[in-house]
C-alpha cells in the first residue's frame, strides 16, 4: 500500500515537473464572461448561453410530424375524390344555356358536328 | 482560479492533449462553477467538485473531437502492447530515465485509460474516488489501470528503444 502511494507521487512529482510551464492565466476571461461589463461583453455572454435540448422529446416530436406529414401526403395522393378533383379543376367548364359541359366534351361535340 | 486553476489546467491538457481546447475546458469549469455554486454541498469539496466538472468538459470536448475525427480520417488503432514482462508495469516507469516525456505517453493512451491514469497518478485520487466520480465500477477502473499502465510501459519501452537506436 505504501509503497503504490510513493509511486503515485513519484510519477505525480515527474508530471508536475514535465507540466509546469502550464500556467492558467485566463482569470480576466473568466471574469469577463461572469462579469460583463461592456455592451460586447454582454452581447458576447448571450451569444455563448448554453442550452440544453432535450434529444429524445425533440427528436420524438420531429419524428412524429415527418410521419403525419408524409402520411397525410401520401393519403391525398391516393384518394379517388381529390383525384377526380383535380381532374376536373383541370377541365375548364363551358354553360352553353342548354347545359354545363367539360370543354374537351364540347370541343369533341362541336368537331363531330 | 489561483488555487486550483494550474492543476486542472494540467490535468485537462493531459486528457484532451491541446492547450488551447484545455484553457478552454478550465474556462467554462470556472464560469460553470460560479453559476451552479449553490450544487456545491461542502465547500472542502470545492476541489473534487472543479475536477469533476472538468472530466465532463473533457469528455464533452472529446466526443466532439473524435466526431470531427471520425469524419476527417478513418484511422485505424494501433493496440499492440506486449503484456509479459519481467518487471511491473508501475516499476519500469519508475525506472524510465526522468527526463522522458511521461506525460507525452500518457496522452498516446485510448481515453479511457488515459482519464484514470491521469486521476490516479496526477490527481492523486483512490480507486473507490475515481469510481464515484466517473460513476463506474471499482473493478473496472481496476482493470483500466492495469490495462492502462500496461498501455503506458509499451509506449515507454517503445520510445526508449528509439531513442537508443537515435542515439547509436
Amino acid at each position: 500500500m505504501k509503497q503504490k502511494q510513493s509511486e503515485q507521487k513519484h510519477i505525480r512529482e515527474q508530471l508536475d515537473n514535465e507540466l509546469s510551464d502550464l500556467q492558467f492565466n485566463d482569470h480576466h476571461k473568466v471574469l469577463q464572461r461572469t462579469h460583463p461589463k461592456t455592451w460586447m461583453q454582454k452581447a458576447g455572454r448571450l451569444w455563448n448561453k448554453e442550452i440544453e435540448i432535450p434529444l429524445l422529446p425533440v427528436a420524438s416530436v420531429l419524428l412524429l410530424a415527418i410521419t403525419i406529414g408524409v402520411g397525410s401526403q401520401f393519403i391525398n395522393d391516393n384518394d379517388p375524390t381529390s383525384i377526380l378533383q383535380q381532374t376536373v379543376q383541370a377541365k375548364e367548364l363551358v354553360d352553353t344555356g342548354v347545359g354545363i359541359y367539360t370543354n374537351d366534351l364540347l370541343e369533341k361535340a362541336v368537331s363531330k358536328k | 482560479m489561483n488555487q486550483y486553476g494550474n492543476t486542472l489546467l494540467r490535468t485537462a491538457f493531459l486528457l484532451v492533449k491541446d492547450q488551447h481546447t484545455a484553457e478552454e475546458v478550465v474556462q467554462d469549469t470556472f464560469i460553470i462553477a460560479f453559476e451552479k455554486v449553490d450544487q456545491l454541498r461542502e465547500p472542502e469539496q470545492l476541489k473534487s467538485w472543479l475536477s469533476t466538472i472538468v472530466i465532463n468538459q473533457c469528455r464533452t470536448r472529446m466526443r466532439r473531437w473524435s466526431w470531427k475525427n471520425i469524419l476527417l480520417s478513418f484511422k485505424d488503432k494501433e493496440d499492440e502492447w506486449q503484456e509479459e514482462h519481467e518487471k511491473s508495469p508501475e516499476q519500469t516507469i519508475l525506472d524510465m530515465d526522468l527526463s522522458q516525456n511521461l506525460s507525452k505517453a500518457i496522452q498516446e493512451l485510448d481515453y479511457k485509460y488515459r482519464e484514470v491514469i491521469t486521476l490516479y497518478y496526477f490527481n492523486e485520487w483512490s480507486v473507490d474516488e475515481i469510481a464515484l466520480h466517473l460513476q463506474q465500477n471499482s473493478n473496472t477502473i481496476k482493470t483500466r489501470l492495469a490495462r492502462g499502465r500496461q498501455q503506458l510501459k509499451a509506449i515507454l519501452v517503445k520510445e526508449e528503444l528509439y531513442d537508443e537506436a537515435k542515439t547509436v
